[in-house]
C-alpha cells in the first residue's frame, strides 16, 4: 500500500498524492524528513499550478517504475518506444503552457520553490525556445520588464553591437 | 504576471545565442548588468560546454576565415577578422573558450572572440636567444593558447626550438603571454624536443599539450608533455596501454584530453581521458580502419563533436579537409559545406561572451592580478623543485 499525503494548494484545495510522486521534489521531501510534514502540507503554489506540477511528476514516476521492472529482453526497442511516447506527451504538455504564458511563468516559479530541478530545466529551456528571434521590445512585454533607459542611452548601448540587430 | 526571478532569467537567457545576448543588453538596466556579468559569462559557457551546443568550426583558407555551425555543417560564411594581411595568409594559433589566437605574416598576434566581435592585439614579441644563431643551426616556433583555470587567466604560450642541423645540439626558449599581466615572461625552458615543428599545442582541462621526444634522435616518440597553465609546470601525460608500436598524435574531444595511437596505413584506436590525470580512466572511444576510408588513413586526430554530439570531427595534419565520424553507426562520412572554399584548415569555436578585456567592470580578474604578483616569486621557488623532481 502506497503512502500518501495531502498537500494543500494556496487557494486551500487538497491534492492527495503518491509519496514517490512528491518526493522528486526536494523541498517537499525535506519538509517529510523533518517530520514537519503531519497532516495536510500547505504550499504558496495555486490549485492551478500545482495540478501542472504533479502532472508533470507522475508522468516522471511513471518513466522511472517502467524501467525498474524492465528486464533487458527487448528492452531496447521498448525504450525506443518509450521515448517516443514521452516526446509525444512533452510536446502536449509544452503546447498548452506556450498557449498560456501566465500559467507558464506561475509553474517556473513552483519548479523554483519546490526544487525540481528537471522541471525547472525543461521550462527554462521552453521559454528559450520561445524567445529565440524575439526583439528587445517583445521580450520586454513577455517578461513584463520596464525599459529603464533614457532613449539616448538605449541608442548608446544598440549602437556598441549595431551588427547584432540585423538579421 | 509573475515577474521571474534573476537567476531563473540567468538560466533562460544562458541558452541563448551570443548575437541575441547581444541585443537583449538594451532589455534593460538589470538585463545588461546580468548579461555583461562575469557569472553569468561562464554560466552561458559552461552550458555551451556541457550541451556540445552553439559551437562553431572555423575554417581557414589562405587570407580568409570563414564560420559554419557544428551543429549543421551546412553553410559557411565569411568570417571578418581583425588582423591586416596584406595578401598573406591568416595563422590560426588556438582556440580556448570563445577566444581565438591568430596571427598575420608580421607577426601581430590577436585574442579575438569572433562572435562578440571585439579583439585585443599583444605587444610585440622579439626572440632573445642569440646563443645559436650560427648557419647550422635552425629555429622554429609554435604556439599554445589556453585557459588558466587557477587565474581565470588566458594565456599564449610560444616555444622556440633551435637545433643544429649535423650535431646533437638543442635548445628552447619558452614565454608566455598572460592577458591579466598583459606582457610576455620567459619560463624555463621546455626539456623535451617538438617531434613536429608546426603543431600548435591542443588545450584540455588547464594545460596545452604536444607530442614531444627527449632528445633529438628520432627514437620513443610517443611522449605527450603537459604545460599546466597556472603553474607553468611541465609535466608527462601517462599514455593508455596500447599494443604495437604506433604514431601518437593528441587532441580534444568533449573538453577531455584525447590521443590517437595511429598504427601506420591500417587502423586509428582514439582514446579519451574521462578524468584529467587519472590513467585509469582513459577509454578507447573508436576506432577508424583503412577499411572504412576512400583514401589513405593518414594520421588523425579528433578537433571535437559535432552534429549535436552523435559525431567526431576528425583532421590530419595535412591540408586535407576533416572527416566526420558518425559514433551511432561507425562510418566515416565526407564533410561537405556548401560555399566553402575547397581546400581548408578547421578549428571549433564556441560561441561566448568571454571578454579581452580584463578591466571592464570585473573587479575579480584584478583581485586576482594583484595576488598573482604576491604569488610570482613563492611560485618561482616551488616550480624550480618541482621541476629538478621531474627532470
Amino acid at each position: 500500500m502506497a503512502i500518501m499525503y495531502a498537500l494543500k494548494s494556496s487557494d486551500n484545495e487538497i491534492f492527495e498524492v503518491e509519496q514517490k510522486v512528491i518526493e522528486q521534489s526536494e523541498t517537499i521531501k525535506k519538509m517529510i524528513e523533518d517530520g514537519a510534514a503531519t497532516g495536510e502540507i500547505p504550499l504558496q503554489v495555486s490549485s492551478k499550478t500545482l495540478a501542472k506540477v504533479l502532472e508533470w511528476c507522475k508522468q516522471r514516476q511513471h518513466k522511472t517504475v517502467e524501467n525498474e521492472n524492465d528486464d533487458n529482453k527487448g528492452k531496447r526497442k521498448k525504450e525506443r518506444d518509450e521515448d517516443d511516447d514521452i516526446k509525444e506527451w512533452e510536446n502536449k504538455f509544452s503546447d498548452e503552457l506556450k498557449a498560456d504564458k501566465d500559467v507558464l511563468f506561475d509553474l517556473l516559479l513552483a519548479s523554483n520553490y519546490l526544487d525540481l530541478p528537471a522541471l525547472l530545466s525543461f521550462l527554462c529551456q521552453l521559454v528559450a525556445d520561445m524567445v529565440a528571434g524575439k526583439m528587445p521590445e517583445e521580450i520586454r512585454r513577455m517578461f513584463n520588464i520596464e525599459n529603464d533607459f533614457t532613449p539616448e542611452e538605449e541608442k548608446a548601448i544598440t549602437a556598441e553591437h549595431g551588427w547584432a540587430f540585423q538579421p | 504576471m509573475a515577474n521571474l526571478p534573476q537567476d531563473i532569467i540567468a538560466d533562460i537567457l544562458s541558452r541563448l545565442e551570443v548575437k541575441q545576448l547581444l541585443c537583449y543588453r538594451c532589455v534593460s538596466k538589470t538585463w545588461r548588468k546580468l548579461i555583461d556579468g562575469p557569472d553569468f559569462i561562464k554560466l552561458h559557457l559552461t552550458n555551451s560546454i556541457s550541451s556540445s551546443s552553439n559551437q562553431l568550426l572555423i575554417l581557414k583558407h589562405s587570407k580568409n576565415l570563414y564560420r559554419v555551425s557544428s551543429d549543421s555543417l551546412n553553410l559557411a560564411s565569411v568570417l571578418d577578422h581583425p588582423l591586416m594581411c596584406y595578401n598573406h595568409s591568416v595563422k590560426l594559433l588556438g582556440s580556448c573558450n570563445g577566444l581565438l589566437c591568430i596571427s598575420n605574416i608580421v607577426d601581430d598576434i590577436a585574442f579575438w572572440n569572433p562572435c562578440t566581435r571585439r579583439h585585443r592585439v599583444l605587444p610585440y614579441l622579439s626572440l632573445e636567444h642569440k646563443k645559436f644563431s650560427g648557419a647550422s643551426v635552425y629555429s622554429s616556433s609554435v604556439y599554445g593558447f589556453g585557459y588558466d583555470l587557477i587565474h581565470d587567466d588566458y594565456k599564449l604560450v610560444r616555444i622556440t626550438q633551435f637545433c643544429g642541423v649535423q650535431n646533437e645540439i638543442f635548445e628552447s626558449e619558452v614565454k608566455v603571454f598572460s592577458l591579466i599581466r598583459n606582457y610576455w615572461t620567459r619560463i624555463r625552458d621546455m626539456p623535451y624536443v617538438l617531434r613536429c615543428p608546426e603543431t600548435d599545442g591542443v588545450y584540455a582541462c588547464g594545460a596545452l599539450h604536444w607530442v614531444v621526444r627527449r632528445n633529438v634522435k628520432f627514437e620513443e616518440c610517443n611522449i605527450v608533455v603537459a604545460l599546466d597553465l597556472a603553474a607553468e609546470q611541465y609535466k608527462e601525460v601517462l599514455l593508455p596501454k596500447f599494443d604495437g608500436k604506433n604514431f601518437v598524435e593528441v587532441g580534444v574531444l568533449g573538453g577531455c584530453l584525447s590521443v590517437v595511437a595511429n598504427y601506420a596505413k591500417f587502423r586509428s584506436d582514439v582514446w579519451v581521458m574521462k578524468e584529467y590525470g587519472m590513467e585509469d580512466s582513459w577509454i578507447n572511444l573508436f576506432s577508424v580502419s583503412q577499411e572504412q576510408l576512400l583514401g589513405p588513413l593518414r594520421a588523425i586526430r579528433p578537433l571535437g563533436y559535432c552534429m549535436g554530439g552523435s559525431e567526431v570531427l576528425l583532421t590530419e595534419y595535412t591540408t586535407t579537409n576533416p572527416l566526420r565520424y558518425d559514433l551511432k553507426k561507425n562510418v566515416v562520412k565526407d564533410v561537405r559545406i556548401s560555399r566553402a572554399p575547397c581546400r581548408y584548415n578547421v578549428e571549433t569555436c564556441l560561441q561566448s561572451l568571454v571578454s579581452i578585456n580584463v578591466n571592464r567592470g570585473n573587479n575579480r580578474r584584478n583581485q586576482v592580478a594583484g595576488d598573482y604578483a604576491k604569488n610570482v616569486k613563492k611560485r618561482d621557488d616551488f616550480l624550480s623543485v618541482g621541476f629538478k623532481l621531474i627532470l
